[in-house]
């Protein structure tokens, strides 16, 4: 059946160059608007693929788009040679990286990840406080009594601190202020340690070589701006620049993107401001695209086939519901239901509230649902389910309870648990490596390491870990003192089995020590390679050893500035980093998230998906048959009233505010100042509901908890209004 | 002028001393060939092989050369098959006394003879000079180049002065225009300048001529003598160019001059070649030297399986994002693996072919991988796959510090435990690693001992010490060391010399003894045992070098190590990139593109990995040079963004096409999605490639 292009759609293709607003609800089919536009502007108007830059948010939806592009245009005979379709940070990336040498850094140089920034950040506020008069403005800055102060007052002041450091940088980089005027700005206005660990900051990157991703930005907009030459390049190639989720750009990237159309003004920016959701803790921001919605041409595309009518209801429901207290917080775009009928149907169950006595209740509610769902197929096909969440503390609650049901989960889970466990063996193995300093100590760092592996593949309660972790070092402390005997390389002396351990668990653990022992004979080789050759030992899956590679480069990228640092020091670095971040993931490269969710979505309805868990914020763009929004209740989360807002310290704010007014004295009272961010975050959070409602396509389970014991133990938490307004609407 | 199109066996039989004419081909159809078979018909019909000149792009295809001549069937004098750089030091050495009378050379004379040095001794030199720059220039603090990398910059930036005869003051002004992004940069700019200034009258006074000094003073003193260059067209009968396209002004010079007299002259030039353009290569004097000569040219037809797919490629390079979507190409045997991958997956991916190819009995020295630049996760996995195997992977890329390999560090050990007084104790784990090494124990066993003997800065002396039980085997291995370096302390032995004897006395009786080259129970060397010894020889003779040189330029006696030690930790004694042929076993030879285009030899099977990163593509501007501003024909005037992409692009155009002509056989494309640090890649090539291939069943889409 030949593709029947919907009105707004239509509208889309009549584009004939210049300006264009595409503002699109979810499930309007903008990224098939995309692909449709470029292959007309390729195939009908003459354009070469070459001629098109096309700025997506993430990496897999520009991977998609390309393939999608690419697909369409071979259907047609035709080629996609030249096209770009990139993040930002990509574009910005390639640019430079072809600059290298000019701009003065080493061919292909590095990018440091956000947690190898906040532990740079850490080491330069510690820096600057370890001068007495220092410390004692900072506790004043943060207004604390010292005689008043707890055991973590230290730590949650620095980490406030950290925070305005690095929204300050971020400020600083994107909207290019000089450096040394915002600092003496910052210092001016009593923020001295912030100012100290900016610079700090910068001098260490510098001195390391190091770009952070704001960098990135920062050196496109100075290269484009003082280089004629290098933006003349780029505006004669880049004839029509298409941006995608322009409610997310940044003032960086409108900057970039000007500049690059700046000739022709031949940029079509798609985007839904009712789904901007970055806004308040980064420096994404959907005013610029509700000013080129107001002066450019605009197509609104209000049609969506995504969902089922009920649940397009119930968002729309939400926006109605919000703009009587909050007109800011949407745009009054309703959507509506495909007119071709292409929405899946309807069921009197589509929608089902739960309400629970507590939160684990609510848990094992929901895991003990989707073990009696997951792997039924309903109309011939298996429905691929996610539970959303708000925050990703919760994630690992889901994880054990599903696991325990045997039931398949996804990354976030699943991977995040492979992570941890490739990052603690390296670790413990690179550890016992060092054989230095107390010489037993090798001995508990193989057990540990043994257990990781353990833990990982087996599955182990915790309570079933520490009788393992038990048994093994009573085990090794009473009868292999003798690293021959334990290491097996003495075969004429092989150790008894333990009496504890059964057959197949010591030669578990047999085999385990082998594989150790081989990797003795590899010490002289560098920490790089020594984790390289742990994870071809010990790990199989290309998630595991890119972790592992992942740490290695890390590795890589502290030897090239300290070649003579010794395996000790490497180790202790790596450690550093790692417990700098309350989430070792991060540590890694977004690549491996993007393309463990690429993985799972390949083969929808044709066998039962492992279950999807991941925060509202990492689920944009994406879309499954039955979504769970669970705790519901949590007014952190899900705020109505401002009060309930959870806002970023008053020192990050005024941080915010003094550099983002930078110049323009525009001045705020602290109280007002709270206000607004208090509001601003109600309104994201209220979007990130409506982001999480849309992300279903045939059931939405929405739940939350409410009892008197509830309400006893945590009387802070109560179900606001909206929540309770919605619920009704099914009721 | 004349053109013919010739074959192989046609060119071989013009063989005659008075023939001058210029072969002319594309890479693989044959000069090289023709130019050699032309010498040996020369030789064999008589002429004197000292009297017919040679020169050869580099010394690895000097060395072949070489080879080829000791085969020949019949006697012969001494050769001369050289590089460019080789003849000019061989001149310099046979007529010093005229560059000494020149008067150029400032001061009394140090020695009756100069001293030449390499790269690492120049860098060196140039570190001890600089070094006290420094607090002039407080705009090094702004220079976001690393000092090792600042310095290997401003040689380069002298070696383009020289090579295209541009004074060193003219050297800021000139780099001056090819940047004007940094307002810092004219500083930095005079800085070089004045470092090359002091590096040069230092060097000058002391008689210590590096690579570029050599050039410098030949052009000044002995060429620019009319009675010398008589001398040297008298001097030879023939002369023969290979790889004229690469060759500088100077060495340009030298031909048109020898050209004017009635010599045999023979020269091979490939169409497409230039790859040494950044390197002071003069391809636009090339085409004006040959218009002047007026020589019979002959093309030769290039044989290339790959020929069409070369210049697809070099096309589409060339063309940058204004090229056409390029029409498909048939290319059997021209294999895409284009899948979205992880980084670790496209290393399994080689992995796997490497396997598929030996076990399908290709010989390890018929496959090559080449890749941008070095991935030292690229070298761990294909290393890993060899070893398997009993194989060892080379590696020709770049340049990596000599101290990383571990039986140059055992010696480097051995010598700071010797001599307490340099104030530079081992580390405890270097200490570890020597014992198990020299004594062949387990690492765990190495630690226990050398937590015993070396528990703080000094080796013990083993008799007062209380030896665990079951360490007492090892006592008298550990004493045989221990007493070695006693003696080695009480001589007064310089550092090469310690060097020497650790490695004579130790290393090579413990570790290399089972290696003995001769006797019925003779186990072939290993390659990486052979390695080992190159390394060691490396450092030993890079330490005499240096001994040498630090007493030529009146360095303190005591100072000596240290500076030594000091430049093999930094780096610039670092690992000989080219290893003469015939001396290793044959081995899977990893390369990075621009080494392979300009060295490597043709290969059936090239494996290329990466090919979505954007470094194919390579800027030649730095921070602290500019080769294209610093070559002669280049106007005053600024060097814009177009430039800088156009010759990017011809770069990559001529890299990939000498790449693809270089493979006999086969060549397989490997490309990751992501950098080593997770960055989304989308260099073009790989794009490109799909593109040429575009036959579903030769892109291979999963893994």
């Amino acid at each position: 059946m030949a593709f029947k292009p919907r009105k707004a759609q239509q509208e889309v293709l009549a584009y004939q160059g210049g300006e264009l607003a595409i503002s699109a609800v979810p499930g309007a089919g903008k990224t098939t608007c995309l692909v449709l536009l470029t292959t007309k502007l390729i195939l009908q108007d003459g354009v070469r693929p070459s001629q098109i830059l096309i700025l997506t948010y993430t990496r897999a939806a520009a991977a998609n788009i390309r393939e999608r592009i690419r697909t369409a245009l071979r259907a047609q005979g035709a080629s996609a040679h030249g096209l770009k379709a990139q993040t930002i940070h990509s574009f910005c990336h390639e640019l430079l990286m072809r600059r290298a040498g000019r701009l003065g850094f080493p061919d292909g140089f590095q990018i440091i990840s956000g947690s190898e920034q906040d532990n740079m950040l850490q080491s330069a506020l510690l820096s600057h406080l370890e001068n007495p008069d220092h410390l004692e403005a900072f506790w004043k800055g943060h207004g604390i009594d010292l005689n008043k102060r707890g055991p973590d007052t230290l730590s949650q002041a620095q980490e406030v601190s950290r925070k305005a450091a690095l929204r300050a940088l971020g400020i600083i980089k994107n909207i290019n202020l000089n450096l040394d005027e915002a600092c003496d700005t910052l210092e001016g206005a009593q923020f001295g340690e912030i100012a100290a660990t900016v610079r700090h900051y910068e001098e260490e990157r510098i001195a390391r070589g190091l770009l952070d991703y704001d960098d990135l930005i920062r050196l496109t907009t100075q290269l484009l701006e003082q280089d004629p030459g290098v933006l003349a390049h780029l505006q004669q190639r880049f004839r029509y620049v298409l941006e995608d989720e322009a409610q997310d750009s940044t003032q960086g990237q409108k900057r970039i993107i000007d500049q690059l159309v700046a000739p022709h003004h031949n940029l079509v920016r798609v985007g839904d401001s009712n789904q901007s959701i970055y806004a308040t803790f980064t420096l994404n921001s959907p005013e610029f695209f509700r000013q080129f919605c107001k002066t450019a041409p605009r197509v609104d595309m209000c049609e969506s086939s995504r969902s089922s009518a009920p649940i397009l209801s119930l968002a729309n429901e939400l926006i109605h519901y919000t703009n009587q207290t909050y007109a800011q917080a949407f745009e009054p775009n309703r959507v509506i239901p495909a007119e071709d009928g292409s929405n899946p149907p309807a069921h009197s169950s589509t929608i089902k509230w739960s309400v629970h006595a507590k939160k684990e209740k609510e848990v094992e509610f929901i895991a003990d649902a989707i073990k009696a769902g997951h792997a039924k197929p309903v109309e011939g096909r298996y429905m691929s389910h996610a539970i959303l969440l708000a925050q990703n503390y919760q994630v690992l609650d889901f994880v054990h309870a599903l696991e325990e049901r045997g039931v398949p989960v996804a990354e976030g889970g699943a991977q995040g648990t492979a992570s941890q466990m490739v990052v603690e063996m390296v670790l413990r193995l690179l550890k016992f490596l060092m054989l230095d300093g107390h010489h037993q100590r090798y001995r508990y760092d193989l057990v540990e390491a043994f257990l990781a592996q353990t833990r990982y593949r087996d599955g182990l309660y915790p309570e079933q870990l520490e009788q393992h972790r038990e048994r093994l070092v009573r085990f090794i402390q009473n009868n292999a003192y003798d690293w021959r005997q334990l290491l097996s390389v003495s075969p004429a002396a092989p150790l008894p089995p333990p009496p504890d351990l059964n057959e197949a668990q010591w030669e578990d653990f047999r085999q385990f020590l082998r594989q150790a022992a081989s990797l003795l004979g590899l010490r002289h080789l560098s920490p790089v390679d020594l984790i390289t050759a742990i994870a071809g030992a010990f790990f199989n899956t290309p998630y595991q050893l890119s972790v592992a590679q992942a740490m290695s480069v890390s590795v890589r990228r502290t030897l090239y500035h300290r070649p003579d640092f010794r395996l000790s020091q490497v180790v202790q670095e790596l450690e550093e980093n790692l417990s700098a971040s309350n989430f070792r993931e991060r540590l890694f490269p977004a690549a491996l998230e993007e393309i463990s969710k690429d993985a799972h979505t390949q083969d929808p309805g044709s066998s039962p998906q492992p279950v999807r868990i991941l925060t509202m914020h990492s689920a944009k763009g994406l879309e499954f048959d039955v979504v769970w929004l669970p705790s519901l209740h949590n007014n952190r989360d899900f705020p109505w009233s401002p009060h309930h807002a959870r806002v970023d310290d008053g020192r990050v704010l005024e941080v915010d505010l003094l550099l983002n007014s930078f110049g323009r004295r525009e001045t705020l009272d602290p109280a007002t100042l709270e206000t607004k961010a208090r509001q601003a975050q109600v309104e994201e959070r209220l979007r990130l509901l409506y982001v999480g409602i849309t992300r279903a396509r045939r059931f939405l389970r929405p739940s939350y908890c409410a009892s008197d014991w509830y309400a006893s133990k945590f009387p802070h938490l109560v179900v606001e209004p909206h929540i309770v307004h919605l619920q009704e609407q099914n009721l | 002028m004349s053109h013919s199109i010739l074959t192989f066996d046609a060119v071989r039989d013009l063989g005659s001393a008075h023939t001058r004419m210029v072969l002319v081909g594309d890479l693989g159809a044959g000069k090289s060939a023709a130019l050699r078979e032309h010498y040996r018909q020369l030789l064999r019909a008589g002429l004197r092989s000292d009297r017919v000149l040679v020169w050869i792009a580099n010394t690895a295809q000097a060395a072949a050369w070489k080879e080829a001549i000791k085969a020949y069937d019949f006697s012969h004098g001494a050769t001369l098959v050289m590089t460019f750089r080789s003849w000019v030091r061989q001149e310099l050495l046979t007529h010093w006394a005229d560059v000494e009378a020149s008067g150029l050379l400032p001061g009394p004379p140090p020695a009756p003879e100069p001293t030449f040095v390499g790269i690492s001794a120049a860098q060196q030199l140039l570190r001890m000079v600089v070094t006290p720059m420094r607090e002039q220039f407080p705009v090094l603090e702004d220079c976001r180049t690393p000092p090792m990398h600042q310095l290997i910059q401003i040689l380069d930036t002298y070696a383009r002065l020289v090579e295209h005869g541009i004074s060193p003051l003219e050297a800021a002004a000139r780099l001056d225009t090819g940047h004007h992004l940094s307002s810092h940069s004219p500083e930095l700019h005079r800085f070089v300048g004045e470092a090359i200034s002091q590096y040069r009258q230092f060097c000058l006074k002391h008689r210590v001529l590096d690579h570029n000094l050599q050039l410098e003073l030949f052009q000044h003193t002995l060429w620019a003598h009319p009675a010398y260059r008589t001398r040297v067209r008298e001097a030879v009968d023939v002369l023969m160019v290979d790889n004229l396209e690469e060759s500088i002004p100077l060495a340009q010079a030298v031909v048109a001059h020898c050209g004017e007299g009635p010599s045999g002259l023979v020269l091979a030039r490939d169409r497409n070649g230039g790859l040494r353009e950044y390197l002071g290569g003069d391809v636009d004097g090339v085409d004006q030297l040959l218009l002047d000569l007026n020589l019979e040219t002959r093309l030769l037809a290039t044989q290339a399986p790959f020929s069409s797919m070369a210049a697809a490629l070099s096309s589409l390079a060339l063309a940058g994002f204004e090229a056409e979507p390029p029409p498909a190409l048939a290319a059997p045997g021209f294999r895409v693996h284009s899948a979205r991958t992880l980084r670790v997956q496209m290393f399994e991916e080689v992995s796997h072919r490497l396997n598929a190819l030996l076990d399908n009995g290709v010989r390890q020295g018929e496959i090559v991988v080449i890749a941008p630049v070095v991935d030292p996760l690229l070298v761990w996995h294909v290393r890993q796959t060899l070893a398997a195997r009993g194989m060892d992977l080379r590696v020709l890329a770049g340049s990596n510090r000599v101290i990383d390999h571990r039986p140059v560090r055992i010696l480097v050990t051995l010598c700071r435990l010797a001599r307490p007084s340099w104030q530079a104790p081992p580390p405890s784990a270097d200490v570890g690693e020597m014992l198990e090494v020299l004594l062949g124990i387990h690492p765990l066993e190495a630690i226990r001992l050398q937590q015993v003997g070396y528990p703080e800065t000094v080796l013990l002396d083993p008799e007062p010490l209380k030896w665990p039980q079951n360490l007492l085997g090892l006592k008298e291995a550990y004493t045989s060391i221990y007493r070695w370096l006693v003696t080695a302390t009480d001589t007064h032995h310089p550092l090469d010399r310690l060097l020497e004897s650790a490695f004579a006395e130790l290393y090579a009786p413990r570790c290399l003894r089972q290696m003995a080259p001769d006797g019925p129970d003779a186990i072939p060397w290993r390659s990486d045992d052979v390695l080992g010894v190159l390394q060691m020889d490396q450092l030993i003779q890079g330490a005499r070098q240096f001994r040498h040189l630090a007493t030529r330029v009146g360095l303190n006696n005591d100072e000596i190590p240290k500076h030594f030690l000091r430049s093999i930790y930094a780096g610039e004694l670092a690992e000989r990139p080219l290893i003469p042929r015939g001396v290793l076993p044959e081995a899977v030879t990893l390369y990075t593109a621009a080494k392979y285009a300009e060295e490597g030899p043709c290969v059936p099977h090239q494996i290329w990995v990466d090919a979505s990163s954007p470094q194919w593509h390579k800027s030649d501007v730095r921070e602290l040079t500019n080769p294209r501003v610093l070559a002669r024909h280049w106007p005053p005037r600024v060097y814009t963004e177009d430039d800088d992409q156009r010759h990017q692009a011809d770069k990559l155009a001529r890299t990939l096409q000498t790449l693809v002509l270089k493979s006999t056989r086969a060549i397989d494309v490997y490309a990751s999605d992501y950098s080593s640090d997770g960055q989304e890649l989308h260099g073009d090539l790989s794009e490109w490639l799909v593109e040429l291939i575009a036959h579903e069943a030769e892109v291979s889409r999963g893994l």
